[in-house]
């Protein structure tokens, strides 16, 4: 949460001759950060970021408080004055109580209660003084009774709340929980029908006049006709408080402080100085019962750190002395043994509960700043690599390396890439409060954000070699998702060739063959693809992709695809290459150019021929041109030179096969 | 089911394999309902932990004091603020010195210093809840956002972290 404090209200309660740029800076190392230092005509306004663990720095007291601790340790000056818990609690004497407030309250929701009824209130104007110092905060000026809550307030971190008096049916005030459906027409003249269980305030009529802690109800709030007040400090139930302005949707900043939960010991001072305030301001005469019910005063608990966990922590031993300063300047009343360290934990410190508490509050004032960075001593831990990250990182440097670019999309898609790709979204994960219609879906496959991007990219250039290696998050119902990492390579333009090539690299790289059987394509369908495709085992698939498919991707030009399951790669991967001794007999090598019929596909057919006779090592395709396919055939026999009659009963084969199985035959010149 | 907002409860997984000393490093995707110039639906953190006998607060500085040296070079300060995590305790931001405006003041960063890191000291429970006795045993643990650091590593100029999701080829292309 973030709090302005103007630098001259500040100083109210700081006593030092530190500059603005010396309290940013030595605040933030020690306490809350001071993120920004604005000017507000002609005013130093300090923006400073106060955790959620401690309202009780949420004011300008309190940052004056840590200040007073904090910058001494920089040798520079500086004292706390106007601490509302040293100041004399004189309850103010009453002449005669001439208008009666009925209350009921229940302690479980408000811990304590304080009010007190004036009569002859003159509302009007703020005094220059305050509304300069509102304006400086960037609170609306109301009028005087109003502002000076909001004044004490940001002053103390402890809200104050008024009322007209005559507006409050029967002059009874009953606090207790919310119904379910209850209306209240809140201050900002909204109508809130409540969800039950809210902190609320009854008149003797039974209508609302207050969700307590949050917002006071418009009919009983104090307008420039009113002439009777009550004034109202008290604290509440912090859990009750964030859920009424979470369901609600309602952060005030009253109800921001009350669920960080406020010191039930601050309302008393702070009530004294309001009744003071609005005395003097409105002219106002106390005209009821100065009411305090607070019937569970405050017990400080008296907390401990044994000092050798102290000193491993800080990863140095911190004296005694020292140890007692911080902790007295912070209020917490040490007492050091030979052992350990205990404290009593004042009222506005509830956050300090164990001893881990206790350290941080020393160690933070000692300074990290003067901790010594050092690394970890002791054995490195044996480490069992997860392969999976290994080949992650090969693969898609690899990738880069032959040219082509990554892609790194995010895992949301939205609902229309999943309509237009025809994903079932029954079987998909759904964001409940998506920040975007962009993402809406975890993507139960990777390919709508890879074709979305090359789409968006198509507007840019018409030539993209793109890939990404990333998640697809498959539905389990009433489970965390399948993730699956896929891998996708695009290209722009009939790229069959090079995504075989690419594919066969891959393949290689992994050290597992090419597989020939085809099987499942896995994840993806396969009737993506148009003419020009090849499954891959149960690895994958590569090819053009059809028309029909290119509509739902939204995009008019031609793309050609690779996909591939990664766990499956990394799963069969053998990159340990075997040795073959190198025999000692040459291989013999000739060229054979068949003419094949259209429509032939040459890889099975090199697969078939290749297996013929066991002297053929391999071959390859040397050269294409219209029908010709010109085949590179090396003969070897590991135990003899071949000579041509070895060679002439296996060409033989060659061609007898060619031509009964594939109506080829050889190209005659 | 939530999508998970930062990395820190892979370190209760860690733990809860039962094998003592942890050296942690472990990187995964994270979703926040944020967009702006420096922050982005889904994004990566990095979160490091160490526990063992005596870790200490000089020990979660070492290993900053480390990183960054690797890895923003010699030059580039880093500050640890105190905050608050109610999984740490005590709990520190990491700041880092701004690149972009050499500690000027620019809108990517808050007046000279960009918030890198959030950790602390592994609060009690926590380690309770991985089987671990806080008594016997203490470690840091800390959370890098990914993105962010590569923005601030010497010389990339990259001032909007949206950019590194737009999957523009023009921006690809520089990389």
């Amino acid at each position: 949460m973030n709090i302005l404090v103007p630098d001259n209200w500040l100083r109210e309660y700081l006593k030092t001759k530190a500059t603005p740029d010396e309290i940013k800076e030595y605040l933030s190392l020690c306490g809350p950060s001071v993120e920004r230092i604005n000017k507000v005509s002609d005013e130093i306004v300090y923006d400073i970021e106060v955790t959620g663990n401690r309202p009780d720095s949420m004011s300008v007291a309190g940052i004056a408080r840590e200040a007073a601790v904090i910058l001494p340790r920089f040798g520079i000056k500086a004292s706390l004055v106007g601490d509302p818990y040293q100041e004399q609690t004189v309850f103010p004497k009453i002449v005669r109580p001439r208008l009666k407030l009925k209350i009921i309250t229940d302690p479980a929701l408000n811990p304590r209660w304080t009010s007190v009824v004036f009569d002859n209130v003159k509302i009007g104007a703020s005094p220059e003084w305050l509304k300069k110092q509102l304006d400086l905060i960037g609170v609306r000026s109301l009028n005087n009774v109003i502002d000076i809550t909001n004044y004490l307030m940001h002053a103390y971190g402890q809200p104050a709340h008024v009322f007209d008096y005559n507006q409050i049916g029967k002059a009874s005030m009953t606090l207790r929980l919310s119904k379910k459906g209850e209306v209240l027409t809140t201050l900002d003249g909204k109508r809130r029908i409540l969800p039950g269980g809210d902190i609320v305030i009854e008149d003797g009529t039974g209508k609302l006049i207050d969700l307590c802690g949050i917002m006071g109800g418009e009919n009983s709030s104090v307008k420039s006709a009113t002439t009777n007040v009550v004034l109202f400090l008290q604290t509440y139930d912090p859990a009750r408080i964030r859920k009424t302005a979470m369901t609600i949707a309602l952060h005030t900043e009253a109800a921001t402080l009350f669920e960080k939960g406020t010191d039930t010991e601050l309302v008393l001072p702070v009530f004294i100085q309001a009744i003071s305030l609005i005395r003097q301001l409105a002219q106002a005469n106390i005209a009821g019962d100065v009411l305090d019910l607070y019937p569970r005063p405050y017990k400080p608990p008296r907390i401990s750190v044994r000092k050798e966990k102290l000193s491993s922590y800080i990863g140095a031993r911190v004296d005694d002395t020292q140890i007692k300063d911080i902790l007295s300047d912070l209020g917490f009343k040490p007492q050091c043994t030979n052992d350990a360290v205990s404290v009593r934990v004042p009222s506005y410190r509830r956050d300090v509960t164990i001893d881990v508490d206790i350290i941080e509050e020393i160690a933070r004032i000692y300074g990290y700043r003067h901790i010594h960075g050092k690394l970890p001593e002791g054995e490195p831990p044996v480490v069992i690599p997860d392969m999976k990250l290994a080949w992650e990182e090969e693969i898609k440097i690899r990738l880069r390396d032959w040219g082509y670019t990554e892609l790194y999309t995010y895992s949301m898609i939205s609902e229309d890439l999943m309509d237009a790709f025809g994903l079932n979204k029954a079987k998909a994960y759904k964001i409940a409060n998506p920040l975007s219609q962009d993402w809406v879906y975890m993507r139960p496959h990777l390919f709508p954000s890879i074709f979305e991007a090359v789409r968006q990219n198509l507007k840019l250039t018409n030539e993209l070699r793109v890939f990404e290696l990333s998640m697809a998050y498959q539905y389990r119902s009433d489970d965390l998702p399948l993730e699956i990492p896929t891998l996708i390579v695009v290209w722009t333009g009939d790229k069959f060739l090079e995504a075989k090539g690419l594919g066969e690299a891959i393949f290689a790289l992994f050290g597992i063959p090419l597989p020939q059987e085809p099987e499942d394509g896995g994840n993806q369908p396969f009737d993506i693809y148009g003419s020009k495709c090849l499954r891959l085992g149960s690895f994958g698939s590569l090819g053009e992709l059809c028309p029909a498919f290119l509509a739902k991707a939204g995009v008019q030009s031609p793309l050609t695809q690779l996909y591939l399951d990664f766990v499956k790669l990394v799963e069969k991967a053998n990159p340990v290459k075997t040795y073959t001794p190198i025999s000692k007999y040459p291989e013999s090598y000739e060229d054979l150019a068949f003419i094949v019929p259209p429509g032939t596909h040459i890889w099975p057919m090199i697969q078939v021929l290749s297996k013929v006779d066991p002297l053929i090592k391999h071959i390859s395709l040397m050269d294409s041109f219209n029908q010709t396919r010109t085949l590179h055939i090396i003969y070897h026999d590991p135990r003899k030179n071949l000579t041509d009659d070895d060679i002439r009963p296996v060409r033989e084969k060659l061609l007898k096969v060619a031509a009964e199985k594939f109506q080829s035959v050889l190209k005659s010149v | 089911m939530v999508l998970t907002p930062h990395t820190s409860n892979g370190q209760v997984r860690e733990m809860e394999k039962g094998k003592l000393p942890i050296r942690m490093i472990n990187i995964a995707k994270c979703y926040r309902r944020q967009i702006d110039v420096s922050h982005t639906p889904m994004f990566h953190q990095f979160e490091g932990m160490y526990i063992d006998k005596n870790v200490s607060i000089g020990h979660l500085k070492g290993f900053i004091d480390f990183f960054v040296k690797q890895y923003f070079g010699p030059d580039r300060k880093f500050r640890l603020r105190p905050f608050h995590f109610q999984f740490t305790e005590p709990s520190f931001e990491v700041d880092i010195s701004c690149d972009i405006c050499n500690g000027r003041g620019c809108r990517l960063c808050k007046e000279g210093w960009l918030e890198l890191a959030g950790s602390g000291m592994i609060h009690p429970v926590v380690l309770r809840n991985g089987g671990v006795d806080p008594n016997k045993y203490s470690g840091f643990a800390i959370g890098w956002g990914i993105e962010r650091t590569y923005m601030m590593k010497t010389g990339t100029q990259l001032d909007d972290i949206r950019l590194i999701y737009s999957n523009d080829i023009r921006f690809l292309e520089q990389f």
